[in-house]
């Protein structure tokens, strides 16, 4: 049977026929995700729980996301920062005419790789998901990369999925960013090779740029890591969703 | 003799000082800046400058705008004033006039040097090139592989020659030797620009002096800013800056060994005359002193003003019509991004 998706408030409630399946996803915070599957953009993002025959429980949260939404707005940054290094530097500095064209290795790649569904979710792990992997600043002279991968696992998710349930409230966001940003904080030797990287791709500029350059810099940065995550965290939703309509079709027959 | 300039002075110069008195006297007010950024689209700009001195230059560029035709065409206006003035003068003043579009060359040479490391088209490169900075044999740069051939085969003819002494070396030009080279030719500029306005003495040269001292200094506080956590050394940053200046050379010697902005601050508060500068700048921001240095610099430019018989008026209204249009640029990317709550960043009020 099909379902209907009805928003109120805060909470997103899809009912799949029968009382006793009701799925409960409850989004709050997101704003720009559509999910092509419920032919809905998603408008709040907070924590995502399915709710299978109201016993088993398993979600990953939306919450990093929600703490990254600020960061969908570094694009724009970007551009103003960029503007502004463009004012301070003169036009005759900072201008697409100064672009390297001689052949040269990017300084990040993006892979993408197709995973099989959670399998904490249901038995069914035959849905594939794509899964985004950013690697950044990798060294044209050593072919390393420095920054490693930016992802969000499921694991990651559904641990924090769980902290956020047991401890909801203001300074949930905040926490979650402290962690995050714990987690994610590289080594004092990959920083310093991070940073040389980072002056080397400015380096098309001049050496000796205004600091709002790299302020510009680091707006795109923040920018495109978001946008791994966005893409991530949907690869991840329209594969939980396809999940829990092959699990009702498989309950249904 | 200083102070006896009124007795002979418009014999030469009489005519073009009320030339850019008069251009001046058009440059865009803050009620005028307050109507620009209260515009929507690029398209309202070009309606609130066509009421101004500009309109002629944009009434016949298609919709849509960009930022860059906006400035392209204001700057357009500039040099058109710029070469009826020059075109007008006579020794030493036409000298004086050429001196002024010297750091715009420097910046040309170094875009084509860059660029053409870069495997660029040279003619595309030569669209980006400033119009004051042009000279005629300019395409030539793209054919030099290092600074002595760069000297030799093109900049020997230049008035940029006598700059090029202390940056000869058969080294092949890269990023950092380009930057150096960029540095080291734009000082040996501001001192000969330096020395030749004190030739001149009268207000001309008290007037000048000042305004470059001020302009050296600012370049010191911009490349130790700018070198901070780069490769280049201590040694090597004490060496592009200028040899005069109110920070020449007990302050330059506190800048080459400053690692952060807090140290600059530090260096600079020391001077009375740059306190009120870091006064506007919490601790360990950046960000907002540019536009501190350059109120600053209006501030003094418009003082030029209140004395007759002297060239520096000449400078000063072609750096504040410079001014003028950095803020239009950052007016026009404001509303292009619609980033109005931005404008108030960059945006330094002439008059």
């Amino acid at each position: 049977m099909g379902g209907t998706l009805v928003y109120q408030g805060r909470l997103t409630w899809l009912h799949l026929g029968r009382p006793s399946t009701t799925l409960f996803l409850n989004f709050s915070g997101l704003s720009g995700i559509t999910n092509s599957g419920t032919e809905s953009s998603v408008t709040a993002g907070g924590p995502l729980c399915l709710l299978t025959n109201r016993h088993e429980m398993s979600g990953f949260s939306l919450d990093p996301l929600w703490a990254a939404g600020p960061g969908l707005e570094w694009t724009g940054m970007g551009w103003i920062d960029l503007a502004s290094a463009r004012h301070s530097m003169g036009l005759s500095r900072v201008t697409s005419a100064l672009f390297d064209l001689k052949s040269h290795s990017a300084a990040t790649t993006l892979h993408v790789s197709q995973q099989d569904g959670d399998s904490s979710l249901l038995t069914d792990a035959m849905v594939e998901q794509p899964h985004f992997v950013l690697y950044k600043w990798s060294s044209s002279d050593s072919g390393k990369c420095f920054s490693g991968e930016i992802e969000i696992d499921k694991q990651e998710m559904q641990q924090s999925s769980s902290s956020e349930l047991r401890h909801r409230g203001s300074s949930l966001h905040s926490e979650l960013q402290e962690e995050y940003s714990a987690r994610s904080t590289p080594s004092p030797k990959v920083e310093d090779q991070v940073q040389k990287e980072r002056f080397k791709s400015l380096s098309v500029f001049g050496t000796l740029v205004s600091p709002k350059l790299r302020a510009a810099q680091l707006s795109f940065e923040t920018a495109l890591e978001t946008l791994i995550k966005i893409a991530n965290m949907r690869s991840a939703m329209l594969s939980a969703f396809a999940q829990v309509q092959k699990h009702i079709e498989a309950t249904t027959k | 003799m200083y102070g006896f300039e009124a007795l002979t002075f418009n014999i030469h110069g009489g005519y073009l000082e009320a030339v850019v008195r008069g251009h001046r006297s058009s440059l865009l007010t803050a009620s005028d800046y307050n109507n620009l950024c209260q515009c929507e689209t690029l398209d309202d700009i070009k309606m609130h400058l066509s009421a101004t001195e500009y309109g002629p230059y944009l009434q016949n560029e298609p919709s849509p705008l960009h930022t860059t035709t906006i400035v392209e065409k204001c700057t357009l206006k500039l040099v058109d004033e710029y070469k009826h003035m020059l075109c007008q003068a006579t020794e030493p003043l036409s000298t004086f006039l050429e001196y002024i579009t010297y750091g715009h060359m420097i910046d040309n040479v170094v875009l084509i040097v860059t660029g053409t490391l870069h495997e660029r088209d040279v003619q595309e490169l030569l669209e980006k090139c400033h119009p004051l900075g042009m000279f005629d044999s300019i395409a030539s740069l793209a054919v030099a592989q290092n600074m002595r051939e760069l000297y030799r085969l093109v900049l020997v003819d230049t008035p940029l020659a006598p700059y090029f002494s202390e940056c000869i070396t058969s080294e092949d030009l890269d990023d950092m030797n380009i930057e150096i080279m960029r540095n080291t030719l734009y000082k040996a500029y501001l001192e000969d620009f330096y020395k030749f306005c004190k030739k001149l003495g009268g207000a001309t040269a008290e007037i000048m002096t000042d305004l470059l001292a001020f302009e050296a200094d600012k370049r010191a506080v911009n490349i130790t800013i700018n070198s901070i956590g780069t490769e280049l050394t201590r040694d090597d940053r004490k060496k592009l800056y200028s040899n005069f200046g109110l920070l020449y050379p007990y302050g330059h010697e506190e800048l080459a060994v400053c690692e952060d902005v807090d140290q600059v601050r530090g260096a600079l508060e020391k001077y009375p005359a740059y306190q009120s500068i870091f006064a506007k700048l919490s601790y360990g921001e950046s960000q907002m002193l540019d536009k501190a240095f350059y109120e600053e610099e209006v501030k003094r430019l418009c003082l030029a003003f209140e004395q007759q018989f002297h060239y520096g008026v000449f400078f000063a209204y072609m750096r504040l019509r410079e001014q003028e249009i950095r803020n239009l640029m950052w007016i026009s990317e404001c509303v292009a991004q619609n980033q109005k709550s931005r404008v108030h960043d960059s945006v330094v009020f002439i008059f």
